[in-house]
């Protein structure tokens, strides 16, 4: 009697079930989560931001399976964080930006931050942040054209009102501009249980009270600049920021200090991405702080 | 499919096979006992071919402590001791036994006479159940553990938080006072003062059966244990129902808890009342693969194809058979599999569900840490055992990690997480035995890595060389460094 495997059978060890949820389906909500920013940029700007943004997203996404493959990596595109990242690169970059700058920045963001340090997963900053500073500390004099709001500021202009900041009437970058849609999307990341809402709470809060204690208009400060797309997309991205929320906290309380002092004491406009960047670098630290105690912290048998 | 809460997964209660009567099956053709049901195990035979066998007749004693003799599951002629080699465990020996169909009972199955301790252990010893979940240690060997410790609680483990299987609370509904009574004659005869019942919060039945039938006993008590994976494990239940915590390492009767599967005293208290040793295993079969998803009670031995054909045959072509429930079953390869004294559930399913094909880099969105009954960070724990450091697995706490799998089953990046858990502490148990009892301890330690993956076995071959140098003369440490270092390349060109 000598019985036969079936090749039918697939044998893989357990669990045999698994969570709906994967890193694709993440990704997807968190582009979701930049739709209302999207339209509000078609309407704002016209069609050419929406298609710089969608170009950023496409650019991103094939640099992304270019580099794989000359790497000898698996193809990674599929999980959708490049197109997030391309996408926020965009938000972050002026609605007429040329072509070959949101390129340049694409590049910097998803070759050398994010696969040159080992792809998804491994980067220490964030990918967008970092190619957006690139850009900014490279082509300054290109892309920073003396009429932003925070610029008007810095120059001791008169601002808009916060109304129209809220709502994004202004001028400024593709996806900064109306506060209004980042926190709604904030919201829908939180409702989707992908963030919660105290990182972009505190780094929100942090930013008006850091330029309350500085003697400057809270209000303007929150709305001005990427501090709500860093609250929104930034301060709670899972790879570069905290593990625990208490961790995230800090964080988003480091972003919003830095955010201010970068704003006040240097001549460089808007300090949110540099406030993330630095604060994407002592993450580890924070890690080691704030991680989350263990039910049983007693020695284990044999030591 | 399943929401999150902090410390488990919950599962929909909902479950296809909830409330069906477990169906006696008719007999098989042809049965195949196992005579090895679990490492190291050894039974000794005791028919022959050619022989007659009869229902509940002792076909095969323990030759080793740690396992429980085996019993015949139908009537009929005994073919031969073969091997089967589709087994996943290949080369074992099972007993085949013709059946004929008349499933004549025994003689020798008779209640036991039991006036004394001694007898009530013999008699226990003789009936061949094993304690269900407890990877088929037999019933006896739990009590003797127990005996002379001092036990402040029997806890009778009726919780069955996994998708589809049902077994359990049907169980329970149908011998509501064999529970009752299984659970008493153990207190009894151990002198444990009171008895708590724990049952999942999702078997409403259940509760209420159990509920009638032990309303006038003062020392028994029933808890609904809130429904989530994994409530079943001692240490998660004991945390649920006491708020005590098992250190790792430590067995439930060390802190004075005895913990019994169900469906263990159940069958105790049918044995005792009839005589009946343990021949049959009820099963829920159920998955989107079979015609009539039904709990089965199948002789032990019985083929899975068997089974199969009893629940209405196949609907869809079947591409994954899972034996126990989805989340800690384990995948078999073939329809010839034989129904043994511990399973709980055969599952079918049409599609394959190989979630370890597709592993992706974690993001580090912690739903891993947010899931884990010990509050451990598996992510921290993953990235600690691949650079080595004992020192920050020592720090995780990943020595408390109790190997559910919640982590692999949430992660979003279908990380298998509990195979990475599982290398971390066979790193500090290596660590421990090194330190304790030198290299020979320490490289039995290493052999669970194997099993971790690629990083698992890339790692322990290079790892150690310090130990070597601990070890003591430069020449034997020389020696360790090179041949590890043989196994390592070798294991690199893989």
């Amino acid at each position: 009697m000598r019985g036969k495997n079936d090749p039918m059978l697939a044998v893989s060890p357990a669990p045999h079930i698994h969570a709906s949820r994967d890193t694709a389906s993440i990704m997807l909500r968190v582009l979701a989560a930049t739709v209302p920013a999207q339209l509000f940029a078609l309407i704002h700007f016209g069609i050419a931001s929406l298609a710089l943004i969608a170009a950023s997203a496409v650019l991103c996404m094939s640099m992304e399976a270019v580099t794989r493959r000359v790497l000898h990596r698996a193809q990674t595109a599929r999980d959708l964080s490049a197109a997030v990242t391309g996408v926020l690169i965009a938000f972050c970059l002026p609605p007429d930006v040329p072509v070959w700058m949101l390129a340049a920045a694409d590049f910097f963001a998803i070759v050398i931050v994010k696969q040159l340090f080992g792809g998804l997963g491994n980067n220490f900053v964030n990918p967008a942040a970092a190619g957006v500073l690139a850009l900014h500390v490279s082509y300054s004099g290109l892309l920073f054209k003396g009429d932003s709001p925070l610029e008007l500021w810095n120059n001791n202009m008169d601002v808009p009102s916060a109304l129209e900041m809220f709502t994004g009437l202004t001028t400024g970058n593709a996806g900064e501009v109306s506060a209004l849609c980042l926190a709604l999307a904030a919201a829908y990341l939180a409702a989707c249980g992908i963030t919660d809402l105290a990182a972009p709470l505190a780094y929100a809060a942090s930013v008006a009270v850091s330029a309350f204690f500085m003697g400057f208009d809270p209000v303007f400060h929150t709305l001005a600049g990427g501090v709500m797309l860093a609250a929104a997309f930034m301060v709670c991205d899972p790879v570069t920021t905290p593990a625990t929320r208490k961790g995230r906290v800090i964080f988003s309380i480091g972003c919003g200090i830095l955010t201010m002092i970068i704003r006040v004491y240097s001549p460089y406009p808007d300090g949110v991405l540099f406030a993330v960047m630095l604060m994407n670098i002592v993450t580890p630290y924070i890690d080691r702080w704030t991680g989350i105690k263990p039910l049983w912290t007693g020695k284990e048998d044999g030591r | 499919m399943a929401r999150v809460r902090g410390g488990g997964i919950v599962f929909p209660e909902k479950k296809a096979t909830a409330g069906m009567t477990i169906m006696p099956m008719a007999v098989p053709e042809k049965v195949y006992i196992p005579m090895k049901q679990a490492p190291g195990e050894v039974y000794l035979p005791i028919v022959g071919p050619g022989d007659r066998v009869r229902l509940g007749q002792l076909i095969a004693e323990a030759g080793s402590p740690g396992c429980a003799p085996i019993h015949s599951s139908v009537s009929g002629e005994m073919i031969s001791i073969d091997r089967l080699s589709a087994q996943m465990d290949k080369g074992e020996l099972y007993m085949i036994i013709k059946t004929d169909g008349r499933q004549e009972l025994d003689p020798e199955v008779r209640p036991p006479k039991i006036r004394n301790s001694f007898e009530f252990f013999e008699a226990v010893r003789g009936s061949g159940i094993v304690d269900f979940g407890r990877n088929r240690t037999p019933l006896v060997s739990m009590l003797e553990r127990a005996e002379g410790k001092n036990i402040k609680a029997l806890i009778i483990n009726g919780t069955e938080p996994e998708p589809y299987v049902s077994v359990c609370a049907m169980n329970i509904q149908s011998f509501p006072e064999f529970l009752r009574d299984g659970t008493l004659t153990v207190m009894d005869r151990l002198g444990i003062p009171s008895g708590i019942i724990a049952v999942g919060s999702g078997m409403k039945d259940a509760i209420s059966m159990v509920q009638s039938r032990i309303a006038g006993e003062s020392r028994l008590s029933l808890f609904s244990v809130r429904n989530f994976f994994p409530s079943g494990n001692d240490t998660v239940l004991i945390h649920e129902l006491t708020g005590e915590l098992l250190p790792p390492g430590k067995a439930p009767e060390d802190m004075g808890y005895l913990v019994l599967g169900a469906q263990t005293v159940i069958k105790l208290a049918e044995f005792l009342t009839t005589g009946m040793p343990l021949v049959s295993r009820s099963l829920t079969v159920d998955g989107d693969a079979v015609s009539k998803p039904r709990n089965v009670e199948a002789p032990i031995g019985t083929h899975a194809a068997d089974i199969l054909e009893f629940c209405g045959g196949e609907k869809k072509p079947i591409r994954k058979m899972i034996i126990g429930g989805p989340v800690t079953g384990r995948a078999i390869e073939s329809r010839e599999y034989s129904v043994g004294k511990d399973d709980s559930a055969m599952l079918c399913f049409s599609e394959l569900y190989t979630p370890h094909a597709r592993e992706s880099a974690c993001i580090g969105c912690m739903s891993c840490a947010d899931c884990c009954p010990m509050s451990l960070m598996p992510r921290f724990i993953m990235r600690a055992a691949i650079t080595g450091d004992r020192d920050e697995l020592r720090r995780l706490a990943a020595a408390s990690c109790l190997d559910c799998g919640a982590c692999s089953f949430v992660c979003p990046a279908r990380i298998a997480l509990g195979d990475r858990m599982k290398y971390a502490k066979s790193l500090l148990s290596d660590a421990a035995g090194a330190k304790a009892a030198g290299a020979k301890s320490a490289a039995g330690a290493v052999t669970p890595a194997g099993r971790a993956g690629e990083a698992g076995s890339q790692k322990a071959g290079s790892r150690p060389s310090g130990r070597g140098r601990s070890a003591g003369s430069s020449s034997s440490s020389k020696k360790t460094r090179e041949s590890k270092g043989k196994g390592g390349r070798g294991e690199r060109k893989k």
